[in-house]
């Protein structure tokens, strides 16, 4: 029988009018004390265009991405039957594995962090930060990464809705509207609380909770930082941009790339300031992640973490 | 199987070539989709105006008191640890502030309910120039090109002035 190559639906379409309502529910409640949430018209403005952008940005690369899904499946491995439970399975934890090395290599090397960056610079955490979407993420490449479950045999079909199935549940965790989730339920998946670190800026807390749906491969592989109550998240990113312009927004880290391009002195550098991690530069003159936590490491040793309340505001 | 779908594609599309009534059919049916296509970004587009108006309508920011020297000490030892300061001055609205730390001017500017921080050399930042009461200080970054303080006229003045 022949795999579908198009999904017969997509997850992501179906979920808009939730996305929609759980947006507007959120800032009425937050509106009449019932919720925490804090929504700024101006960044606010800012994620949704990024979304409708990120759209259009989507259709462009769209088709590419799903030829190269079609083409690789051709050659695929194993036939394994979209009608079949374990299959949804496995595609449920392979799929969702993929996930996690994406964001962490579109966290940990400049490159990819020039297309994933756009979603981290809102100092607000609320639902409509869960739109503000990548417009070159397809250009970058790192659909490439989901290649090799075609080549296992999964139909792209299958592969697609399942991307959206992720996408759709990152989407609710974008809040502080809820604190903690039942043990099990912290241990397992990933909740708005695991979220809002990896969407701080306090040196604590960078790098980490790369997850998609589970939070166990962060725990497997190391990543895993737990949210304290003692420091509350801050968030954007190390430097944070200094309008709300969208495109600017789109393409600062792809432009800093550019910038620092044409001032290497050698391959060595003009690889250093495409692929080395964010904040790399060849005399150590500006910091990266793990400088800044090293950094705020060492202060601790001299001075323990402090109750910041006035951060929390 | 893929290979297949490809061919009978190829198949259809060939076939329909020369047949004005097919073509015509297909004419439309793209027509119909970028009509689709247009009228579903147009809806969007409505949707997220009415998010927009609501938040404004709502107001629910951050509440942005204006700063004092406490609070901008705090705010840059975020961003700037174990950098001494050696002086600040406080943007009249309360919405900023220039520091000094060496060589080096910390500064901190409001954007819409939060702040942004950037450094950069001392001298640079005594050139700041004065349009209509505020100083547009100009950094050397695509992503915060500018900030603009309403610091007392003299600022600048009092700052050269001042011995470490």
């Amino acid at each position: 029988m022949a795999a579908p190559s198009a999904p017969a639906i997509d997850p992501v379409t179906l979920a808009v009018p939730f996305f929609i309502l759980a947006i507007v529910l959120e800032i009425l409640l937050a509106r009449f004390g019932k919720l925490k949430a804090v929504y700024e018209a101006k960044d606010t403005a800012t994620s949704l265009l990024m979304g409708f952008g990120s759209g259009i940005a989507g259709l462009l690369t769209g088709g590419v991405v799903f030829a190269a899904s079609a083409w690789v499946y051709q050659y695929h491995l194993f036939d394994i039957p979209m009608s079949a439970a374990w299959a949804w399975l496995a595609i449920f934890l392979l799929e969702d594995l993929t996930y996690y090395w994406f964001h962490r290599l579109s966290h940990e090397r400049r490159f990819w962090w020039a297309a994933h960056v756009n979603h981290h610079t809102s100092q607000h955490y609320n639902l409509a930060t869960a739109l503000r979407q990548t417009w070159t993420g397809g250009a970058a490449g790192t659909w490439a990464l989901w290649l090799p479950l075609s080549l296992l045999g999964f139909p792209p079909a299958m592969i697609a809705i399942q991307k959206g199935i992720s996408l759709v549940y990152q989407f609710w965790i974008h809040t502080e509207a809820v604190r903690r989730l039942p043990v099990w339920v912290e241990a397992l998946f990933n909740t708005p609380s695991h979220h809002r670190v990896h969407h701080a800026r306090n040196p604590r807390y960078l790098d980490s909770n790369y997850a998609g749906i589970l939070i166990i491969w962060d725990r497997m592989f190391g990543t895993f930082v737990p949210e304290l109550d003692q420091e509350p998240c801050r968030y954007g990113v190390v430097k944070n941009l200094g309008d709300f312009n969208i495109f600017r927004v789109a393409f600062h880290e792809w432009v800093g790339i550019f910038s620092d391009l044409l001032t290497a002195r050698s391959p060595h550098e003009a690889f250093g300031y495409l692929f080395g991690a964010p904040g790399w530069s060849p005399d150590g003159s500006r910091q990266t992640s793990t400088m800044l936590k090293a950094q705020w490491s060492n202060m601790q040793t001299a001075e323990p973490v402090k109750t910041d309340p006035a951060a929390a505001s | 199987m893929l290979k297949d779908t490809v061919t009978s594609g190829l198949r259809l599309v060939t076939l329909d070539v020369g047949h004005g009534a097919v073509e015509g059919r297909q004419k439309s049916g793209a027509a119909s989709v970028t009509l689709k296509y247009i009228i579903t970004q147009l809806v969007t587009l409505s949707i997220v105006g009415g998010i927009m108006g609501l938040v404004a309508w709502v107001r629910i920011p951050r509440a942005t008191p204006p700063l004092d020297e406490a609070e901008v000490k705090r705010r840059l030892a975020e961003d700037f640890p174990q950098t001494p300061l050696d002086q600040i001055w406080l943007a009249l609205d309360g919405a900023g502030a220039v520091a000094r730390s060496g060589d080096l001017a910390l500064l901190l500017f409001r954007l819409g309910d939060s702040y942004v921080s950037r450094s950069m050399a001392w001298s640079q930042a005594l050139q700041a120039e004065a349009i209509k009461g505020r100083f547009r200080f100009k950094f050397n970054d695509f992503a915060a090109p500018k900030a603009s303080l309403a610091l007392a006229p003299n600022w600048a003045n009092a700052a050269m002035g001042e011995t470490i």
